[in-house]
């Protein structure tokens, strides 16, 4: 325990009021919970002095209605037990006429000799105070816990202060392995798979032949021996409604200008390799469908009838994205060689509003190794956070795990997008959004989980551990920090949030040379093996065949009208078609192709449209393109991709079906106008758009094939545009870890390409500057040590000592900072090998003078968090932590989803408004308003059962019991009286006693809640 | 670290508190009624000013667009640089205005509303934290003080007037703009500001603060009665914050937004912010009674302007509904333009030369748009005489666009001409600002946006 000199007095300036010192020697010795605050007789306004305005305060709290004197014993003057209008008169007459004296303790700070009274006297702020056992108690709970509960306050009046605080500072030995309220909670939350391979055998958004339902289709449609060349084409998702169809059939809902149809047929032939140990087939539907594989029927959902005519309505779905069924018993039914999934899907009425199929299946491999336990999304992983908080045992662990992950704040959400945007190296979606999801909130819950665990252990693990990790690479921008072009973001939060704090200690040219030590940090998707190693292999490896790049036979049209307009001038794709006949169309330079294109501008382009006249530029917008090319057997193809650098915008269509387009053209029209301008640029020198088309091989003909295109410009007055097209065939060689592969793990990741080897110059004139030579180009080692360096250096700092006990000692202590205590704290910080050892630090604080000071109790307000997690565990509430969610977000506080990076306001200012006090109102009242007896509820309370278990079976004992629990038996006479006359009134506030029966009767039970409801509403219950 | 937060004597207000009662009435509380202290505030002129915080410092060289600059140009911005063809030219000046600010050149073309540009202050801050700070507290350097300007302009006039709900922020939690010892309402809908529960229920549980002949029931009894632990911390604003909470609940409480109908076919964006705006004007309209105005000062987030990475697109949105929002704005309140003043805020602009992630990263000075009946349109602090070429890399490191002007030279003409501040209050309000007018001159020179008949 750290000690100073008992003649050492610290005083704390709070408001205009001096408070004492509590010395050292009171902690421990045992008092009695009743004993009042030291203070002076007839000082009733607490001012320090008794003078004539504190016979003027006591009159105005009597007649007129004024606040009542915080020490009741204090207005107490003539020491009757009572405070009446004899006690003005006493004052008056000791201070203007004599005669009297001051009762004990009289003008000086002294406690009540005659103590017996039912005059009560909590706080006395000219007096320094001895703190009552009750409230030390309830002072350290409310600090190192998420705040009282009986269970909490029996076990800390058991053990004592000094062992609850060593207990709680080494969590490893509370077993938490019987704890099943916690355990059995937080495996709920979790999703465990096991680790398998998926091969698309037809993947989704596919070309599909498909007929429509007007009359039934041929009886063998859907046998793999049946033509249905004569079918058309369309990209699913085929149907219509919602805007959310590649293929729309505008002709199908029946309405007064059409007949429309019910149901729609479906084929699609494949081929694959390896015989699947899983067949999943997914399907994304609206409203019903029956699924065939080689013609006999694998799967149906809403639909009736062996086979269901062409004419029969479904059961009604909603899409809602891919749904898996398991259809591994049906996989005997695939063939070598050709295969055909073919689908019927029917609407629920011919004139609905809408219908969707897209269709998925998926050979899955289950591969060795233990199951992967995830997280689903990001509310199971704040719901984690919650559980913990309320159920944990190893209460300040958690606390602390929640004050570094706010510290270390990221955004879910910037992650989510980040990982939902990624392709794969076949030029495919890498993962769906619930992937992505998925992928998410399993490294923030990875995240919260090292935290938790180091919670009280270096510092410097700590920052070492979130500047490498793959959420904090994304959320503070690392992983786009490259050499030339430094992003700043980290390198800028790293110092003023996380270590330093704002401009202490650094410059805006150290965050300029420390973004610069960064460059080349990012993330890499590797195999589990692999995990933590930054400089393992990175990227799937791959060969590719170059199809069709530069070469004779592209044809051109300048875009100066529409090539092929309708009847009333629209645009159409007739130009696409394989047989449109371009012999009008200009021939462009053989040498066309990925290296130089067609366009102007930027002197890249073989055929160069500002030298024809007109030039391009300021008279056309766009240029139509085609190419036609012989294939011999289209399914012989590994990847078929598209690969395009463009300059601004394009379309490209294979034998005349839409197949790729640039985000800059989405929802620009079907197809876009000739005089159609993007809506942003893009460069040839950024990236190129890859299309995959495996799922277009049907498409592709045995013999002659075009490729058409549609290139368009950002505005007419454009320096420049550009088309460099190629086709290649994509092999991606086994053992890759595409960024989609579900096996795979993200970790950190050095890009010795990326890195800035010039010298660095950190901190300078600064003892912990920090200077960085020139090193070697592309050393990964080397390159990825500057950074490092420079963490080490931070973390050995002074700055970092002074900012992160500043906010440790703002989280346990007072918002503000008792110099002496952080001087304290920083000796212990640097007293450490490595310095920052947490636990100690903490043990500075829970053993300082301050800490157990008066002026610290309740001193601070509750976070939404605070507030959240302290009212369900004061009242043995149930809940699953997803309940939470809403109430958080509704009081302000959203925990792992803060866009910005300072992390949720550690300070009590930041929590008063209305808004927020509202919503904590609202919350506390739902609490008690739902019960947790009902099988499975989210949250609930049953507070009935507390009081009954505790005997408290009257309104007094309720009052008592809660104003003991929460508040330390520091509600006042006169607020007590009102929670008493809240549980004896009816709604009109007419009497209507309290009477306990068994079973309580409605109206016991729904007072008492209320008036439970109403005790944690009190501005009471917003401090801590 | 400590807060300086002006105390008030709470118990001296709670002293002259009467029968403070919730229920359905709505007089005015007397506890709002305060003694006039040291500044006169004036007569109070019933004029309002809705400010729109961008929060994470805005991209003011692609708002308003220097073309007058040759360090405007594509390769200091190679995705970033907006082509002359596709800005909208301002008439009558040199500058043009970025594609998705169009719903602003109605209001442009007719003279109500001056795009000022190059918005700052001398040793500029580009920590969000701290210039947010800043410009909210009106306190360049001190970060700590969580006192906001339009709180002490409350405090220093609505206040003193007597006005029983002078402002308010749309806002889940407080702007600091707003927040400080006078409580100012804040709520992020109106429908979600209100309790459950029978009228009788409520009445019940909220209860009434007490006072002579009255004892105090529920929650006002405690929120209205004496303080748990006088004199710590937070206790004032707590305690008073609840009995601004049951007040306001009250007046709003009569609002229907499902019943609201924007004048003019006003169209606003169909967004959390636009929703925000659209309640602004809901209440302008509807909760003024009597002789008492309605809220004066609304304060409104719109956040995302942080744009480190693949700016357009984001900065597009987000220009699409601030442009379209303001536009909404001056139609819906059209009757009352001429009474109404729009300002935006964020608290740095951004670097002139794009980085490597098609973004930009934290700078210096940034726009700021006043939108309103009696504002003097035009663009302000963007011409080739004050602006030299190549004035945009002309920061000390060579990467920023320095000021030209200190924000609270704007913020001092608003609250001087529009509510008439004194110059005593103007230096209570922006505490010491005669002070730093006369130590930089031409940082608080006034710009002269605003008619002053």
């Amino acid at each position: 325990m750290v000690s100073r000199p008992a003649s050492f007095v610290y005083l704390s300036v709070v408001g205009n009021v001096f408070l004492g010192l509590l010395f050292l020697g009171i902690l421990g010795s045992p008092r009695t919970a009743s004993a009042g605050a030291s203070f002076i007789r007839g000082d009733s306004d607490a001012s320090g002095v008794v003078d004539v305005t504190d016979a003027v305060h006591l009159l105005t709290y009597k007649f007129l209605g004024g606040a009542a004197p915080t020490c009741m014993d204090a207005a107490d003057s003539n020491d009757t037990g009572e405070v009446d209008v004899s006690d003005a008169v006493y004052t008056l007459i000791f201070l203007f006429i004599g005669g009297l004296q001051m009762p004990a303790p009289g003008l000086a700070c002294g406690a009540d000799p005659t103590d017996n009274d039912n005059l009560s006297c909590l706080s006395f702020a000219p007096c320094p105070q001895v703190q009552p056992e009750a409230q030390k108690v309830n002072h350290l709970i409310n600090r190192i816990a998420y705040g009282p509960d009986p269970e909490t306050l029996n076990r800390v009046n058991a053990i004592g202060i000094d062992d609850t605080i060593e207990e709680q500072l080494n969590p490893s030995g509370i077993d938490e392995s019987q704890n099943t309220e916690l355990n059995s909670r937080l495996v709920a939350l979790q999703v465990q798979r096991l680790p398998s391979k998926d091969t698309k055998l037809v993947p989704g958004a596919a070309a599909w032949r498909y007929f429509k339902g007007s009359q039934a289709p041929p009886a063998d449609w859907k046998t793999a021996g049946f033509d249905g060349s004569s079918w058309i084409f369309g990209v699913a998702p085929i149907g219509y409604g919602y805007n959310d169809n590649a293929t729309v059939l505008a002709d199908m809902p029946k309405n007064a200008n059409q007949p429309g149809y019910l149901s729609v047929f479906l084929r699609k032939e494949f081929t694959f390799s390896t015989a699947p140990a899983n067949l999943i087939l997914r399907v994304d539907y609206d409203d019903g469908f029956v699924a065939y594989l080689n013609g006999t029927e694998v799967k149906r959902v809403g639909l009736a009838g062996n086979p269901p005519a062409y004419n029969v309505a479904a059961t009604g779905h909603n899409s809602s994205g891919f749904e898996d069924f398991d259809i591994s018993s049906k996989k005997n039914l695939l063939a070598a060689g050709k295969n055909v999934l073919a689908l019927q899907v029917h609407n629920n009425r011919i004139d609905g509003g809408d219908l969707k199929i897209n269709v998925e299946l998926v050979s899955r491999e289950i591969l060795p190794g233990d199951p992967i336990v995830e997280y689903g999304n990001i509310d199971k992983v704040k719901a984690m956070a919650h559980v913990r908080g309320i159920y944990s045992k190893r209460q300040l662990q958690t606390v602390l795990a929640d004050f570094w992950e706010n510290h270390l704040t990221t955004d879910y959400d910037k992650l989510v997008e980040y990982l939902d945007n990624l392709t794969n190296s076949d030029a495919t979606d890498a993962m769906s959004a619930a992937q992505a999801q998925r992928e998410a909130a399993t490294l923030e819950a990875k995240e919260y989980e090292y935290l938790l665990e180091h919670a009280l252990g270096n510092f410097g693990d700590l920052l070492r551990y979130s500047a490498k990790s793959p959420t904090m690479l994304v959320y503070l921008d690392n992983i786009l920090n490259v050499k030339g072009v430094a992003n700043e973001n980290y390198a800028r939060e790293i110092l003023e949030l996380h270590s330093f704090g704002v401009d202490n200690g650094y410059t805006q040219q150290d965050i300029e040379n420390a973004a610069r030590a960064f460059t080349g940090w990012g993330i890499c998707k590797v195999s589990p093996e692999n995990y933590g190693d930054p400089h393992a292999p990175c990227g799937p490896d791959f060969n590719d065949i170059i199809f069709l790049n530069q070469g004779a036979g592209w044809k051109y049209l300048k875009g100066t009208a529409e090539p092929t307009p309708d009847g009333n001038g629209n645009p159409t794709t007739a130009w696409t078609a394989v047989d449109f006949d371009d012999n009008a169309w200009a021939a462009a330079s053989d040498q066309m192709g990925y290296e130089k294109g067609i366009g102007y501008g930027d002197n890249d382009d073989a055929t160069d449209l500002s030298k024809l006249v007109p030039p391009m530029q300021n008279n056309y917008l766009s240029v139509y393109l085609r190419r036609s090319f012989n294939v011999t057997d289209p399914y012989a193809f590994k990847n078929l991709i598209l690969d395009v650098k463009y300059d601004d915008g394009y379309v490209a269509y294979l034998n005349g079906i839409e197949v790729g387009r640039t985000p800059n053209l989405k929802n620009y029209g079907n197809p876009p106008a000739y005089n159609r301008q993007t809506a942003e640029g893009h460069e040839v020198t950024e990236d190129p758009l890859l299309v995959n088309l495996n799922k277009f091989l049907d498409i592709l003909k045995v013999g002659k094939n075009v490729l058409a295109i549609q290139v368009h410009n950002s505005s007419p007055a454009s320096s420049d545009l550009s088309l460099r097209p190629r086709l290649v065939d994509r092999e991606i060689l086994p053992g890759s870890i595409e960024n989609g592969d579900p096996n795979g793990v993200w970790s950190f990741h050095f890009f010795p390409d990326r890195h800035d080897y010039t010298a660095k110059s950190i901190f300078p004139g600064k003892p912990y500057f920090l200077s960085i030579p020139a090193k070697t180009l592309n050393d990964p080692v080397k390159g990825l040590a500057d950074a490092n360096d420079m963490i080490n250096k931070i973390l050995e700092a002074l700055p970092t000592a002074q900012f992160i006990c500043t906010k440790l000692i703002q989280k346990f202590v007072s918002d503000e900072v008792p110099p002496a205590l952080l001087a304290d704290c920083i000796a212990t910080w640097n007293s450490t090998v490595p310095k920052g050892n947490i636990e100690e630090v903490m043990r500075t604080i829970l053993t300082s003078e301050e800490f157990w000071s008066e002026a610290a109790y309740r001193a601070k307000v509750k976070t939404p968090l605070e507030f959240v997690n302290s009212s369900v565990r004061a009242l043995n509430a149930q809940t699953d932590g997803l309940a939470l969610k809403q109430p958080m977000l509704d009081m302000g506080m959203e925990i792992f989803t803060r866009d910005e990076p300072d992390g949720w306001p550690e300070l009590g200012v930041e929590w008063i408004d209305t808004s927020g006090f509202l919503n904590r109102i609202k919350f506390v009242q739902d609490l008690l308003a739902k019960d947790s007896t009902l099988q499975g509820a989210p949250l609930g309370s049953n507070v009935v059962s507390i009081f009954d278990a505790n005997d408290a079976k009257t309104a007094d004992a309720i009052v008592t019991f809660m104003n003991d629990l929460l508040y330390a038996g520091t509600l006042r006479p006169d607020e007590t009286a009102i929670l008493l006359q809240f549980l004896t009134t009816d709604d009109n506030y007419s009497s209507l006693p309290l009477v306990w029966t068994n079973p309580p009767t409605t109206s016991y039970k729904s007072r008492v809640e209320t008036g439970v409801s109403l005790m944690l509403s009190l501005p009471q219950w917003n401090f801590q | 670290m400590i807060i300086k937060i002006n105390r008030r004597d709470f118990l001296k207000t709670a002293a002259g508190l009467t029968a403070f009662s919730l229920g359905l009435n709505a007089s005015s509380p007397p506890i709002f009624k305060r003694r006039i202290l040291a500044a006169d505030p004036g007569q109070n002129n019933g004029n309002i000013l809705i400010f729109i915080f961008k929060r994470g410092g805005s991209d003011g060289i692609n708002e308003v667009i220097p073309r007058h600059d040759s360090q405007y140009n594509p390769t200091n911005r190679p995705t970033l640089f907006i082509p002359e063809a596709n800005g909208i030219d301002l008439p009558g000046s040199t500058t043009q205005l970025h594609p998705r600010l169009l719903p602003l050149m109605d209001l442009y073309n007719t003279g109500q509303i001056a795009l000022l540009h190059r918005i700052g202050y001398k040793g500029q801050s580009q920590s969000h934290f701290d210039s947010q700070q800043y410009w909210e507290n009106g306190m360049v350097g001190d970060n700590k003080n969580e006192e906001g300007i339009f709180n002490r302009q409350v405090q220093q006039t609505f206040a003193k007037q007597g006005h029983p709900f002078p402002a308010v922020g749309l806002s889940s939690s407080q702007l600091v703009a707003l927040k400080g010892p006078e409580p100012i309402p804040n709520f992020s809908s109106v429908q979600s500001y209100t309790l459950t529960g029978t009228p009788a229920q409520k009445n019940k549980f909220i209860g009434r603060a007490g006072g002579p002949g009255l004892s105090p029931r529920g929650l006002l009894g405690f929120y209205g009665g004496a303080q748990d632990f006088p004199g710590k911390p937070n206790r004032d604003e707590a305690y008073r914050t609840g009995l601004v909470l049951f007040d306001s609940m009250n007046r709003v409480g009569s609002l229907n937004p499902d019943n609201y109908f924007p004048a003019n076919n006003a169209q606003y964006p169909n967004s959390t912010f636009g929703t925000k705006l659209k309640q602004i004007a809901q209440m302008i309209k509807e909760l003024g009674t009597g002789d008492t105005p309605p809220p004066q000062i609304y304060g409104v987030n719109i956040g995302g302007w942080d744009t480190h990475t693949n700016q357009a697109a984001a900065h597009n949105d987000l220009l699409n509904q601030l442009g379209g929002g303001i536009n909404a704005l001056s139609k819906d309140l059209a009757a009352l333009w001429d009474r109404v003043v729009v300002m935006t805020m964020s608290e740095f602009g951004r670097t002139s030369l794009e980085n490597g992630s098609k973004g930009t990263d934290h700078a210096y000075a940034s726009t700021l748009f006043v939108a309103g009946g009696k504002v003097k349109g035009g663009v302000y602090n963007c011409d080739p005489i004050t602006w030299p070429d190549g004035a945009m890399l002309s920061s000390s490191s060579g990467r920023y666009l320095p000021h030209k002007t200190d924000f609270r030279c704007v913020i001092e003409e608003i609250l001087r001409v529009h509510f008439g501040d004194t110059s005593e209050v103007i230096n209570n309000v922006i505490p010491g600002y005669d002070g730093l007018k006369n130590a930089a001159p031409l940082d608080f020179a006034p710009l002269g946006f605003m008619k002053t008949v």
